[in-house]
């Protein structure tokens, strides 16, 4: 295609090019404003550049370079040929490559999800648009080598600017106004105990009418949706990354506000309020590992963890309040948060669990007489939400674990406490990006728990994510445990727990769920299903 | 079907220069042209690539009987059912909406506010269609006999989506008779290249940095309430840099696609951040837009006597309200006119006596705050940016996220900086002094080329990938 080029094109090419830089060069110089220029000026001008074969200042230039331009016009022709033969041959090539190349497919673990597949044509999908963007997306999202390929945006995007004490910023990390607690708020707040005596007057619902009453309630319509307003990608996008090597760590950066904490703890309390004195409610608000770990420097520009759960128990009513913050923190040089994942590690939440057994006066037993179990080359989450920091895949975590010595039996059901079936309460074959999904697999579940703990109390825990490492540390401490996840009930929270003859309940939701406003709007709804 | 994409440069484009260079006549190299533009139009418009089609006969027979009945009253007749249609077209598409929603504050009337999706591109082509019946009725072309070729005017698909607004008098003869010289091919492609290195290595970081200082409309801009004021600055400053790597990259692939098909279109950034007025900056950005407003609404005798600032107005106001239907983008453009407005008072000649960096000074500050209006589509956060500015809204002059933020990306930044300044057109006119430099200059833009596709195409791998809706757990 570069055959088709002859001198006398070359030539005309080459003067037009010249006019054009001088016209350029005009242009710089002297403008004119749009209002004194011609109506027809932008017209004129459009004209003699594509047009008019010479100008004449164009002509003394050509003059000068007469003896050379022969020589200089052939060279000038050559770079142009291997210039267009490169840019084709490098497309080209590549694009047949794609083309014949084996594509990937399937689950890719660092990302969590499977690749794209080339979308069925149908008419509706046509006109809709999804046929054409499936096959874009197929397309890219299939290249051979794909996983590989992908750290170059990492490796580039370290390359843009220099580390400022180590520390990596990625996405929408703005700095707020640390908010002062109210004092004297703080000093008339009363402390609630737990109730541990007799627990034998609470009956517990029977079993039949039990299912009956659930079985009116059931929906699964929209499940779909609820996912994606729910899901813990609230955290994506908000992550500082800092120090190198073995101690490289991704934390999320917290924005809570008090306003959300208040409106955090009214819903809490309404769940008080629902169950009645018979039954102890306890908050856990769980820190972040920002709490604990954010450089020096960074610890100022976001909200304060320590005082936003404060602020939730200030506003507690009637409800024991379970702060974690000083025993995580005293134990803060322990392995207790992952590096790479936006989750505790089951040694934190064995701690937090301590602390909530001590509040409810239940049996609990020393750490060694648990059987310890590991995961390693555990790269969670936040390799993906800081945009594939390499440092973090290099470092990966070891998801260290915790099985319970005594007897217990656990039944899994859907959200609408339905269909159950029993299984396993850990899941060691968990890998990759998943580890944590190590105990209890899922969120969107209810988990029932018989223990052989004969206290006779039911425990149901509402919780998100994190609530999950807590459940191991809790099997010798009460007869029944209901796990829920407050983001995927289908069923009336409130009745769920009366039905099932609670004894208590337990919140433990991370500290930034606790401040986003759509969480609190869920479990507020739990409570009206 | 968007020009940053790798299905675009290895599938699409390929094959569409496979199709053409495989004949010599223009004619079927037309139809070649037509056939890919409206399945690269259709790709992303399934529906609406019949309007098009439609729409450039309506334009292509009014533009027929325009010049059969020039200079009688049918041919205004003609003139005003063309201008009728076209901007009735774009009103309808792009304005409903926020005409709606304007009456009904505005009345207190509850009509329901049409949701009619823009199709893609239709503010560039009902311009182009415009300005070619108005040609037509002055005289200044003639109109175009066969439907083909001036489909192919209408949706040739490098300018089809993103402008460059292309006059028909640039391209009428090419439409007939053109050749592509090794120049054209060579020169094309690098431009291509270019163009995709400016949007997708520099445009697409910037983009993130200025999301990391401002978030976005659909977070209701949320980090703009505690962001530092040198913060504010750097950010707009970013959106200013932002824009025009991705505006100019575009128009870069346009014009390098054209020319590889032997299209000469014209440039449509000249480097307006070297501008010393706002005047200039206007004659150096999106050139193909301003020139427009100039040439068919600034002269068009309205106004009578007054209209040396009511028509300045129009167009402000106008240029604005083509960005987007929305206040922002009016008021944007509104503000413009009030600088370009000043410094006709103060005059050409006193302005140029101005000490050049208080020029620069100026036009850098206005340019910078006006991209900050452009980006804020509420006024809540144009407020809260406002005061941020100046350090009105309590926050700190700097703090550490700042300055991480800044640091982090210090290398994108002056590379933005640099390349936004004419420094490749330097170093190319510096290399045609001396043969060796020239040899060099050509070889090290080769390995350019072949880093930039590179790096661009890597880039682009990751553009699936959004972690973010998928993880669950």
């Amino acid at each position: 295609m570069a055959n088709d080029n002859k001198n006398p094109d070359l030539e005309m090419q080459d003067t037009l090019d010249r006019q054009e830089a001088v016209s350029e060069n005009n242009d710089g110089v002297s403008k004119d404003t749009p209002d004194k220029t011609n109506r027809w000026d932008g017209y004129h001008r459009t004209v003699e550049i594509t047009i008019t074969p010479k100008a004449p200042e164009a002509q003394p230039v050509e003059d000068n370079k007469d003896n050379k331009s022969d020589k200089k016009k052939i060279n000038e022709l050559k770079f142009n040929i291997v210039n267009s033969v490169v840019c084709l041959l490098l497309m080209f090539g590549v694009g047949a490559a794609l083309l014949i190349m084996h594509r990937e497919s399937g689950f890719i673990d660092s990302e969590n999800r499977n690749l794209a597949e080339f979308p069925d044509f149908s008419i509706s999908s046509y006109l809709s648009g999804e046929f054409a963007s499936g096959v874009t997306e197929y397309y890219t999202d299939t290249i051979p080598n794909r996983e590989n390929l992908k750290k170059f945006s990492s490796a580039f995007s370290d390359m843009l600017g220099i580390e400022l004490n180590d520390i990596r910023i990625t996405g929408d990390v703005a700095v707020v106004e640390q908010e002062e607690l109210d004092e004297d708020k703080r000093a008339t707040t009363t402390t609630v105990t737990a109730f541990t005596g007799s627990v034998t007057t609470i009956e517990p619902a029977s079993t039949t009418t039990t299912t009956t009453t659930i079985q009116a309630e059931t929906t699964t319509t929209t499940r779909e949706e609820q996912d994606v307003q729910l899901d813990d990608g609230e955290w994506a996008g908000n992550v500082v990354v800092a120090g190198s090597g073995e101690n490289v760590r991704a934390m999320s950066a917290f924005y809570g506000t008090f306003a959300n904490g208040e409106r955090y703890a009214q819903a809490i309390n309404s769940y008080k309020e629902f169950l009645g004195a018979g039954v102890n409610v306890y908050n856990m608000s769980i820190p972040l590992s920002s709490a604990f770990y954010m450089p020096e420097n960074l610890k100022d520009s976001f909200s304060d963890q320590e005082d936003c759960i404060e602020n939730i128990a200030m506003n507690l009513s009637g409800v024991i309040d379970c702060n974690v913050y000083d025993t995580l923190e005293s134990h803060a040089d322990e392995y207790i948060y992952s590096r790479t994942d936006h989750h505790w590690q089951p040694l934190g939440a064995y701690y937090a669990a301590q602390v909530f057994a001590e509040k409810a006066g239940v049996d609990f037993p020393e750490l060694d007489t648990y059987e310890r179990w590991e995961i390693e080359d555990f790269v969670g989450t936040m390799y993906a939400y800081s945009d594939y920091d390499e440092e973090l895949n290099e470092n990966p975590d070891t998801f260290i674990y915790y099985k319970p010595d005594n007897e217990y039996t656990v039944r899994y059901y859907d959200t609408a406490f339905q269909n159950g079936y029993e299984g396993s309460l850990f899941f060691d074959y968990a890998s990759g990006v998943s580890c944590y999904s190590a105990i209890l697999n899922r969120d969107d579940q209810i988990v029932e728990i018989t223990t052989d703990c004969e206290n006779g109390r039911t425990l149901v825990i509402m919780k998100d994510s994190y609530g999950n490492a807590l459940v191991p540390f809790l099997t010798n401490s009460f007869s029944k445990i209901y796990v829920c996840d407050f983001r995927y009930m289908d069923i009336n929270a409130g009745e769920f727990m009366q039905n099932v003859g609670a004894t208590d309940v337990l919140f433990s939701i991370s500290i930034s769920a606790c401040h986003t406003p759509s969480h609190i709007e869920a479990l507020g709804e739990d409570l009206t299903k | 079907m968007v020009f940053a994409d790798l299905f675009f440069i290895y599938f699409f484009l390929p094959l569409c220069l496979i199709f053409y260079f495989i004949t010599k006549k223009t004619g079927i190299r037309n139809c070649v042209l037509i056939v890919f533009s409206l399945v690269f139009y259709a790709w992303g418009e399934p529906v609406w690539v019949c309007l098009l089609v439609g729409y450039s006969l309506f334009n292509y027979l009014t533009g027929l009987l325009i010049e059969k009945f020039r200079g009688k009253g049918s041919g205004k007749a003609a003139l005003a059912l063309a201008l009728v249609v076209d901007i009735g077209v774009l009103g309808v598409f792009k304005y409903s909406g926020f005409v709606v929603e304007n009456i009904n504050a505005l009345l207190g009337t509850s009509i329901a506010i049409p949701n009619i999706a823009l199709p893609i591109g239709i503010s560039f082509y009902t311009f182009q269609t415009i300005s070619y019946s108005l040609d037509c009725y002055w005289g200044k072309i003639s109109a175009q006999k066969n439907f083909g070729k001036f489909l192919l005017y209408v949706s040739l698909f490098p300018k089809l989506v993103q402008g460059p607004i292309v006059r028909y008098s640039t391209v009428a003869e090419e439409l007939d008779c053109r050749k592509t010289t090794a120049k054209d091919l060579s020169d094309g492609l690098s431009r291509v290249i270019m163009g995709l290195g400016k949007k997708v290595i520099i445009a697409n970081n910037l983009n993130s940095v200025v999301t990391a200082c401002f978030g976005t409309v659909d977070n209701g801009y949320e980090a703009i309430n505690t962001l530092s004021v040198f913060g504010t600055w750097y950010g707009t400053v970013l959106v200013a840099l932002w824009y025009y790597f991705d505006f100019s990259g575009y128009s870069d692939i346009a014009i390098g696609l054209g020319r590889i098909f032997g299209f000469h279109f014209e440039e449509n950034f000249r480097y307006p951040f070297v501008s010393k007025s706002i005047t200039e900056f206007w004659q150096r950005w999106h050139i193909s837009l301003g020139s427009f407003f100039r040439d068919y609404l600034l002269y068009v005798p309205i106004f009578g006597k007054r209209r040396k600032y009511g028509g300045l107005f129009l167009v402000w106001f106008c240029t604005g309200l083509w960005h987007g239907a929305s206040w922002n983008f009016i008021i944007w453009g509104l503000y413009y006119g009030v600088f370009i407005c000043i410094e006709m008072w103060i005059g050409k000649k006193r302005m140029r006596k101005w000490p050049a960096v208080i020029s620069h000074i100026y036009s850098k500050i206005v340019i910078a705050v006006g991209f900050g209006i452009f980006y804020f589509e509420n006024f809540g956060a144009l407020g809260t940016f406002f005061k941020a500015l100046v350090g009105a809204n309590g926050n700190r002059l700097t703090d550490a996220v700042t300055e991480n933020l800044f640091m982090n990306n210090i290398f994108l930044f002056a590379a933005a900086v640099i390349f936004s300044c004419p420094v490749i057109p330097k170093i190319k006119e510096l290399a045609q002094k001396r043969a060796g430099a020239y040899y060099l200059a050509r070889t090290a833009g080769m390995v350019c080329n072949v880093a930039v596709l590179a790096i661009s195409s890597l880039l682009l791998l990751n553009n699936t990938n959004n972690p973010f809706l998928y993880f669950r757990f």
